[in-house]
């Protein structure tokens, strides 16, 4: 229950910070006219703040467990590696970078078989810029 | 609204190889990815849109309905060999099929969940087929208040039956509309929470949206949850000694008949309504067909029943669900939303106006999906003990592939590295829903209706002078308005019952 409140706290305040920051900077609004550019933004931030309160309100127990600290280390390990596979992408371009993915890839999921290893580092890079240069014609970095 | 010639032109655009090449691609790759655990149909179709880029629109489409289609019937064979569902449209399957596998008669269950599948999903496209064009002709004659209404009314019954909670529902539809604001306003053309990003001058692209919150959401989920012992699951063997336990008769598919036809009935009916699934079908024709039968205590231990009305619904939802898209143009689940995500990259904008504007492609459209069920038979058919094989692949080698698919597809489709990193944020956005039970299906829906609802607000305040009162000279507005409200109340607390 408590996490329940604490997301719909997240939701309030982020739906604030919208309407206190974020709007007022990023969109010019002209209010008055039926087409205000910041009709929507603004809408959108009070419809959050007021489900946000809701859920702070009347937030019930759920099955939904959450992010633990071992899985949020975990995902920031996975998310990272994806962020970093995106920035060689352009640097050493799409073959190395994958390759680079799929090695990581085989080391977070424990994969011991060398004969899959293989599989998985050699021919899935090869074999997604084939598919896609080669195949589909679609210039890859 | 649409000649017949538009209509024979339409079907016949279909017959060329390439069309029917592509449908049996999709067929076979669709059933595959969906007899293979961990990957989900929904996960194939984002990956696919991609390799759809070069293509024309009637290939495109019939290619991606392929694999929705071929996914449904592939999903079962996991279900029935390991008891574990290929897809989760198919987990009701495991229920009666499972155990049939078990009594040595895998393949007859596999058979039994194929004719039923294909009985399904040729129903429910011929129930599309007939329902859609006037329909829409009906959608047509809605203004701009109606359909502003309309899309309020979509947006709680989704939020009401997707996820456990309305509120929740509420808050990722909101966040969807939020993140289509971004960009240039269709008014007048001024920047909108673009912050100072040339890139986002164009918004954010729905197919690197789509690809990161559902596929790769999902694949690293898998690898976060990756475990040194996990292996390959094994299979039930396929060897059955008798004839009668390898094959189905006519007279055996027949004796099931009422059991499809309900199944059909309720399949077609949850698929039209937005917001429910194939799972939702499935399961809920088999709790009716089990407590309609004189022998309830026969389900679960390998009846035949149990698979006719579990895949004949969970595949007649498959058609159905393209009726809110065609007619509306509200994509009544992820699967639907994907498909407008390919009709946007070739230039179709899904509606109405769809049938006057795309008559041509909508009824190809239809014929592909004809051609698709043949196609599943057929493969099914042939290929069914081959993807006994598929249910022990390595997902070591599946969750990369899939990996390096989506990164890559993100590239090609959206244009570049900038792509690349808002499909990665969308990936931790779907992570982050997902873990909290926030529904990513009215997240999409959502993000997909608001530049829509957006016009349809200002024009509707242009035709009533800003006048909420206006709103009651328009009945059926004010008809659907509430509907909206009646299903916050009526599925607000049922649902907040259901999770406390």
């Amino acid at each position: 229950m408590t996490q329940e409140r604490i997301i719909g706290g997240c939701v309030v305040a982020f739906g604030a910070l919208l309407l206190v920051f974020i709007i007022p900077a990023q969109v010019t609004s002209l209010p008055g006219i039926p087409t205000d550019p910041g009709l929507f933004p603004k809408a959108t931030a009070w419809i959050l703040v007021a489900l946000g309160l809701v859920q702070l309100a009347f937030a019930r127990e759920t099955d939904d467990a959450g992010i633990g600290l071992v899985e949020l280390g975990r995902l920031g390990l996975v998310m990272g590696t994806l962020v970093l596979t995106g920035l060689a992408m352009t640097r050493f371009g799409h073959i190395p970078a994958m390759t680079g993915l799929m090695i990581a890839s085989v080391l977070m999921v424990f994969e011991r078989r060398w004969y899959w290893i293989a599989v998985t580092i050699l021919l899935l890079p090869v074999s997604c810029w084939a598919l896609f240069e080669i195949v589909l014609e679609r210039p890859l970095p | 609204m649409i000649d017949l010639n538009t209509v024979m032109a339409g079907l016949g655009d279909v017959f060329t190889l390439t069309n029917l090449l592509y449908i049996l691609i999709g067929v076979t790759v669709g059933q595959i990815v969906g007899a293979t655990p961990g990957l989900s149909i929904i996960m194939a179709l984002a990956i696919a849109i991609p390799l759809t880029f070069t293509l024309d629109a009637l290939t495109a489409v019939a290619f991606l309905i392929s694999v929705n289609k071929g996914g449904t019937v592939g999903g079962a064979v996991p279900s029935i060999l390991i008891n574990v569902p290929g897809t989760p449209e198919s987990a009701a399957t495991a229920l009666d099929g499972h155990p049939m596998a078990k009594k040595g008669k895998p393949l007859k269950a596999m058979k039994y969940s194929l004719y039923y599948s294909f009985f399904g999903d040729i129903s429910s496209d011929i129930v599309l087929i007939l329902v859609s064009a006037p329909l829409a002709l009906i959608a047509l004659k809605m203004g701009p208040v109606e359909i502003t209404c309309l899309m309020i009314l979509a947006f709680t019954v989704i939020a009401g039956l997707v996820g456990d909670s309305m509120v929740k529902g509420l808050i990722a539809a909101t966040f969807g509309i939020l993140l289509a604001l971004v960009g240039l306003d269709p008014g007048i053309a001024s920047e909108r929470m673009v912050f100072g990003m040339l890139e986002l001058y164009d918004g954010l692209h729905l197919t690197s949206l789509s690809i990161g919150a559902l596929a790769m959401a999902e694949i690293v989920h898998s690898i976060v949850h990756a475990k040194r012992e996990d292996g390959p699951a094994t299979s039930v063997l396929l060897k059955s000694s008798a004839k009668e336990d390898r094959t189905v008769t006519f007279a055996e598919l027949f004796a099931n008949r009422v059991v499809a036809i309900r199944a059909f009935i309720l399949g077609t009916l949850i698929g039209a309504i937005p917001g429910l699934g194939s799972t939702t079908a499935g399961f809920l024709s088999y709790s009716v067909t089990k407590q309609a039968a004189k022998d309830p205590e026969s389900f679960g231990t390998g009846d035949p029943r149990g698979i006719a009305a579990t895949e004949t619904a969970n595949s007649a939802v498959v058609g159905a669900n393209l009726i809110p898209l065609l007619t509306l143009g509200i994509p009544g689940n992820i699967a639907a939303a994907l498909l407008v995500s390919a009709l946007i990259i070739q230039g179709v904008q899904p509606g109405p106006l769809l049938f006057q504007e795309q008559g041509r492609l909508i009824y190809g459209m239809f014929g592909a999906m004809l051609i698709a069920n043949f196609a599943n038979l057929f493969v099914g058919q042939f290929c069914m003990r081959f993807w006994a094989f598929v249910v022990s692949a390595p997902r070591t080698v599946i969750y990369p592939a899939a990996m390096i698919l989506c990164t890559t597809g993100a590239y090609v489709v959206d244009g570049g590295i900038f792509a690349v990193f808002v499909m990665l944020a969308a990936t931790f956005l779907g992570y982050v829903m997902r873990a909290y039970g926030f529904s990513i299906v009215a997240f999409i829906v959502a993000f997909i209706l608001t530049p829509q609802l957006e016009s349809n607000v200002v024009k509707a305040r242009l035709i009533t002078n800003d006048d909420p009162m206006a709103i009651f000279s328009h009945p059926i507005a004010l008809a659907l308005l509430a509907v909206s409200v009646a299903s916050m109340i009526y599925l607000g607390p049922k649902k907040r019952k259901k999770s406390a």
